[in-house]
C-alpha cells in the first residue's frame, strides 16, 4: 500500500475513525493493528522478522530492569560502605547490563548486517580473491529494518540509560518499533517520546485534523509535483550519462538534489501531518536545510533524527568510551589539552560519518558520498573557521549581509548534489563517469531548452518543475523567518481562504504526476 | 560540597574550555547562553567537568541535560 495512493488515504481514514472510537489508553490496540495491515501489505513474510526483533528487545530490556532494581536494592542495603566500594560493588551490576545491551544491539545490527551488507561484501571478497563464500542471495531483506533496527537499539538502551522504564507487554515494544508512519522511512522516534504521546492523545479535534491534512497536502505536492517529475530528468542521465551532454548532466544533479529533498521532505510532511491528525507531534527531519551557512549547519537541518539518532547512541558513546578517553590521556602530554580534545573530537566524527555512509548502504559510493566526504566538509569547515573568519573581515561582509547569506546557502547546495551524485550512481565507479563526463562535456551552448526537454520531460513539464521549485522555495523562506503558513491561511477572511484553497487544489491537480505516470515509490523508502 | 561551589569551580572549567574569563553560568544557563557551546564542543565540556570533579556523568546525563543546574545535579549525586 504505497502512500501516494487513495486506498492509502481511505485506510488512514478507517484508522482515524477507530483510533477516535476507543478510549485513549486503548488506542495504541488500533495502530498496532494499523502497523501490522500495513506491514503486511508490502512484505508478508518479513513481519516475522521484526516480530522476533521486538521480542528480543523486550527480554533484553527487562533483564536490565531487573538488574537495576537489584542494584538499587543492593545501594540501599549498603549505604554505610564507603564510596569507592560501593562503586566497585555497584559496577557488577552495571558489566551485566552492559551484556544485555551487548546482546540486544549486536543481534539487531549482526541480522542488518546479514541481509544488507553481508551479500554484496562477499560477492566483493569473491571476486577480488577469488573465494566461493556463501553470498545469501535469497536471504530476504524485511520491509523497514534499517530503521526499526535502531528503533529497537534506541529502547534497550534508554532502558540501560533509566530514560525509560522496561516495558511489561512485548506487544507495546512491537507497536513502537513497527510503527506504520515511521517503519519504511523514518523519522527516527524514541520509546519514550512515542507511546506515551498515544497513550495520553486528546480528543479528536477538527483544527487537528485540518492542520495536518494541510501539512499532508502539501507533502503530496513536493512528492508529486515536484520529485516525481525531477525524478523523470535524473533517470534519464543517470540511466546513460554518455548520451547526455555535460549541460544536461548538470542539469540532472541539480535536478536529482531536487527530487531527493522533495521526495523525503515531502513523505516526512506526509508522516507528520497524519501524526498531527492522530493528534501525535513526530519528530521533524527537516529545517529548510538549503539555507544553512556551513556544512555542520547543514546537517543539523537534514535527516534531523538520524543525526540525533547517531549524536545520542554513537557520536557521545564512543567520545565517552575507555579507548577514546585513553587516547586522550596520551596525547594531551604531546599536544597540550585542547589539541587532544581536537584529536579525539575529529577521530569520533570520522567514525560517526562512516556509520552514516555504510547506514545508507554497502556500496563504497554511499560511504564515501554521504560519509567520509560529509566528514571532509566538515572537518576542513572545522579546521578552517579561523581563516574563514578572517577572510570574512578581509571583504567585510558584514557590509553585504544578504548577499553573503545567499552565497552561503548556495555554496552548501552545490557542495551537497555534487555529493548526492554518488547516492544516486549504482556504484562509486558509475558517479565518476558521471562526474568526468559532465566536467570535461560541459558547455554554456548546450544548456538551452532543446537539451533540457530532451531529457523526457517537455516544456511544460519543465515550466511546471520550475514553478513547483520556486513554490517549495518560497514555502521554505516562509519558514525560516517563523511564519506559520498554516496558520496564516487559517486567519484569513473566508473569501481570500477558499480562493488559496482553490489553487492549490488545482495546482495538485495540474501539476502532480500521478500513478499512471509517476514513480509511486519514495526514495529513502530503498533503505 | 556546596552547590555554591560547584558553581565556582564550573565557571573555571566554562572560562577554559570556551576561552573566555567572562563566562559566568547560572541554574538556567544553557547551550544557546554559550557561544560555540555546540554538540561538538559538549562533549569536550564534559570530560573537563568530569576531570575537575573526578567523576562520570551517567550517558543519560550526557544526552538529557537541559542547563548548567541539572550539571550541577548530577555532580552533587556523584558526590554523594
Amino acid at each position: 500500500m504505497s502512500f501516494t495512493t487513495i486506498t492509502f488515504l481511505a485506510w488512514l481514514a478507517l484508522v482515524v475513525l477507530l483510533y477516535y472510537r476507543v478510549p485513549p489508553a486503548r488506542r495504541w490496540w488500533v495502530i498496532l493493528a494499523a502497523n501490522i495491515w500495513f506491514y503486511l501489505s508490502l512484505d508478508t513474510k518479513g513481519i516475522l522478522a521484526l516480530a522476533a526483533a521486538s521480542a528480543l528487545s523486550w527480554y533484553a530490556a527487562l533483564r536490565i530492569g531487573r538488574l537495576q532494581t537489584m542494584a538499587a536494592d543492593w545501594k540501599r542495603a549498603h549505604k554505610a560502605l564507603p564510596k569507592e566500594e560501593r562503586r566497585t560493588g555497584l559496577a557488577v551490576y552495571e558489566k551485566r547490563e552492559k551484556r544485555w545491551v551487548a546482546l540486544a544491539t549486536l543481534a539487531a545490527l549482526g541480522v542488518l548486517f546479514l541481509v544488507k551488507y553481508y551479500g554484496e561484501m562477499a560477492q566483493s571478497l569473491n571476486r577480488a580473491a577469488g573465494l566461493s563464500l556463501w553470498r545469501a542471495e535469497n536471504l530476504l531483506i524485511p520491509l523497514g529494518i534499517s530503521y526499526y533496527s535502531f528503533f529497537l537499539i534506541s529502547y534497550v538502551i534508554d532502558v540501560y540509560r533509566t530514560v525509560i522504564e522496561p516495558e511489561k507487554n512485548v506487544l507495546r515494544v512491537f507497536c513502537f518499533a513497527g510503527f506504520f508512519l515511521s517503519i519504511t522511512q523514518g523519522p527516527f522516534g524514541r520509546y519514550g517520546e512515542l507511546m506515551p504521546q498515544i497513550d495520553e492523545s486528546p480528543a479528536f479535534s477538527w483544527q487537528r485534523f485540518w492542520r495536518g491534512a494541510k501539512r499532508m497536502a502539501w507533502g503530496y505536492f513536493m512528492k508529486m509535483a515536484v520529485a516525481d517529475r525531477a525524478a523523470i530528468i535524473t533517470a534519464y542521465a543517470f540511466q546513460d550519462p554518455m548520451r547526455c551532454t555535460g549541460a544536461q548532466l548538470a542539469f540532472a544533479m541539480a535536478c536529482f538534489g531536487v527530487q531527493l529533498y522533495t521526495d523525503f521532505c515531502g513523505y516526512s510532511h506526509i508522516m507528520l501531518g497524519a501524526g498531527e491528525i492522530l493528534g501525535l507531534k513526530l519528530p521533524e527531519n527537516f529545517r529548510q536545510p538549503f539555507f544553512s551557512h556551513n556544512m555542520s549547519e547543514f546537517w543539523n537541518r537534514w535527516h534531523i533524527t538520524l543525526g540525533a539518532w547517531l549524536k545520542d547512541y554513537v557520536f557521545y558513546p564512543v567520545l565517552q568510551s575507555a579507548p577514546m578517553k585513553a587516547l586522550g590521556t596520551a596525547l594531551k602530554p604531546k599536544l597540550g589539552k585542547k589539541n587532544a580534545a581536537q584529536v579525539q573530537t575529529y577521530l569520533a566524527l570520522l567514525i560517526l560519518w562512516f556509520s552514516i555512509g555504510l547506514w545508507h548502504g554497502a556500496g563504497f559510493n554511499y560511504v564515501f558520498g554521504v560519509g567520509l566526504l560529509q566528514f571532509c566538509y566538515i572537518a576542513s569547515g572545522m579546521l578552517c573557521a579561523p581563516l574563514l573568519k578572517k577572510a570574512n573581515e578581509v571583504l567585510h561582509t558584514e557590509k553585504f549581509p544578504l548577499v553573503w547569506r545567499i552565497w552561503q546557502g548556495i555554496r552548501c547546495t552545490l557542495l551537497m548534489i555534487f555529493a548526492w551524485v554518488f547516492f544516486q550512481a549504482d556504484s562509486f565507479g558509475e558517479a565518476l563517469v558521471f562526474l568526468r563526463r559532465m566536467l570535461t562535456g560541459f558547455t554554456l551552448r548546450d544548456l538551452n531548452l532543446g537539451s533540457l526537454t530532451a531529457m523526457g520531460v517537455n516544456r511544460m513539464g519543465l515550466l511546471m518543475l520550475f514553478y513547483g521549485v520556486l513554490l517549495v522555495f518560497l514555502v521554505d523562506l516562509a519558514h525560516e523567518k517563523g511564519l506559520s503558513l498554516r496558520d496564516s491561511l487559517q486567519k484569513l477572511p473566508l473569501l481570500p481562504k477558499v480562493c488559496c484553497y482553490q489553487l492549490a487544489m488545482w495546482s495538485m491537480v495540474m501539476l502532480g504526476i500521478f500513478l499512471s505516470s509517476g514513480t509511486g515509490t519514495f526514495l529513502y523508502a530503498r533503505f | 560540597m556546596e552547590r555554591s561551589e560547584v558553581f565556582e569551580r564550573l565557571n573555571q572549567v566554562f572560562r577554559e574550555v570556551f576561552d573566555d574569563d567572562a563566562i559566568t553560568v547560572t541554574e538556567e544557563t544553557t547551550a544557546a547562553d554559550v557561544a560555540g557551546w555546540d554538540s561538538l564542543m559538549h562533549i569536550t565540556l564534559i570530560a573537563e567537568v568530569e576531570e575537575e570533579f573526578d567523576m562520570k556523568f551517567p550517558m543519560k546525563s550526557v544526552v538529557s541535560m537541559k542547563n548548567v543546574g541539572d550539571m550541577v545535579d548530577v555532580i552533587l549525586e556523584a558526590d554523594e
